[in-house]
């Protein structure tokens, strides 16, 4: 499909889309196939999927710049919202639709549980280093706190929500 | 994400070996070579436990969680 095609019809599409790049010989996405058509029946009749197959709709993944594949797009009024490369958790993806459907692109956050981790990491490491006197744990002890508290650091060690 | 190749108890266990580890050397507990080499060894397990990441479960194409569901 024409590259303008595919973006008018996406911009005259009265429903947010999200744009599946894949290809037969992919195998993360014949293995994410079956979680995005649940994610589909649960979001149907407020957010569609459409399957584009770089291999035959190769100007269609270029107008997106879409250079690996399985690669998501979530369009929203016929803009690109947001997008996911990879075969994402069943969280991601369903914060992907969310997304779509809303139009609010939402900034990716670390794992509650790496959080927790993370904290209960730096609480031990500087217990330890009060306890010993050692600087080094005390740096140790700022940096996964600041691991622990900052959404971006470590951005890509980003788990699942 | 596929990153990830530990599950949450792996990790849990890291971060804790790795504290016990460096409080056993850092305190003193454990003196000598052993004692040095825990000062150090120890921020191994929670480096890798923080992350989530084992290089050496790459080497060997093993890891611990479930793959994205």
């Amino acid at each position: 499909m024409n590259a303008a095609v595919f973006q008018s019809r996406l911009e005259e599409h009265g429903r947010p889309v999200i744009v599946d790049f894949w290809a037969p010989w992919c195998g993360p996405c014949r293995a994410m196939a079956p979680l995005l058509a649940d994610l589909e029946r649960e979001f149907e009749g407020r957010v569609d999927v459409w399957r584009v197959n770089v291999d035959t709709d190769a100007e269609a993944a270029t107008a997106f710049s879409v250079r690996v594949i399985p690669t998501l797009v979530g369009v929203h009024g016929g803009r690109e919202v947001t997008r996911m490369i990879g075969a994402p958790s069943r969280t991601r993806l369903r914060s992907l639709f969310e997304q779509a459907e809303t139009g609010v692109a939402v900034a990716p956050r670390i794992a509650r549980r790496d959080r927790a981790l993370r904290t209960a990491a730096a609480a031990g490491l500087a217990l330890v280093g009060w306890r010993t006197g050692a600087t080094i744990l005390y740096i140790a002890a700022a940096l996964t706190l600041l691991a622990a508290l900052h959404d971006v650091f470590l951005a890509p060690f980003r788990s699942r929500r | 994400m596929k990153f990830i190749n530990e599950a949450g108890w792996d990790r849990a266990l890291r971060v804790i070996a790795g504290v016990v580890l460096l409080y056993l050397g850092w305190a003193g507990v454990v003196t000598g070579t052993l004692g040095t080499v825990f000062k150090w060894l120890g921020f191994l397990p929670l480096i890798t436990g923080l992350v989530g990441w084992c290089p050496a479960y790459t080497l060997f194409g093993t890891r611990t969680n479930k793959a994205p569901q």
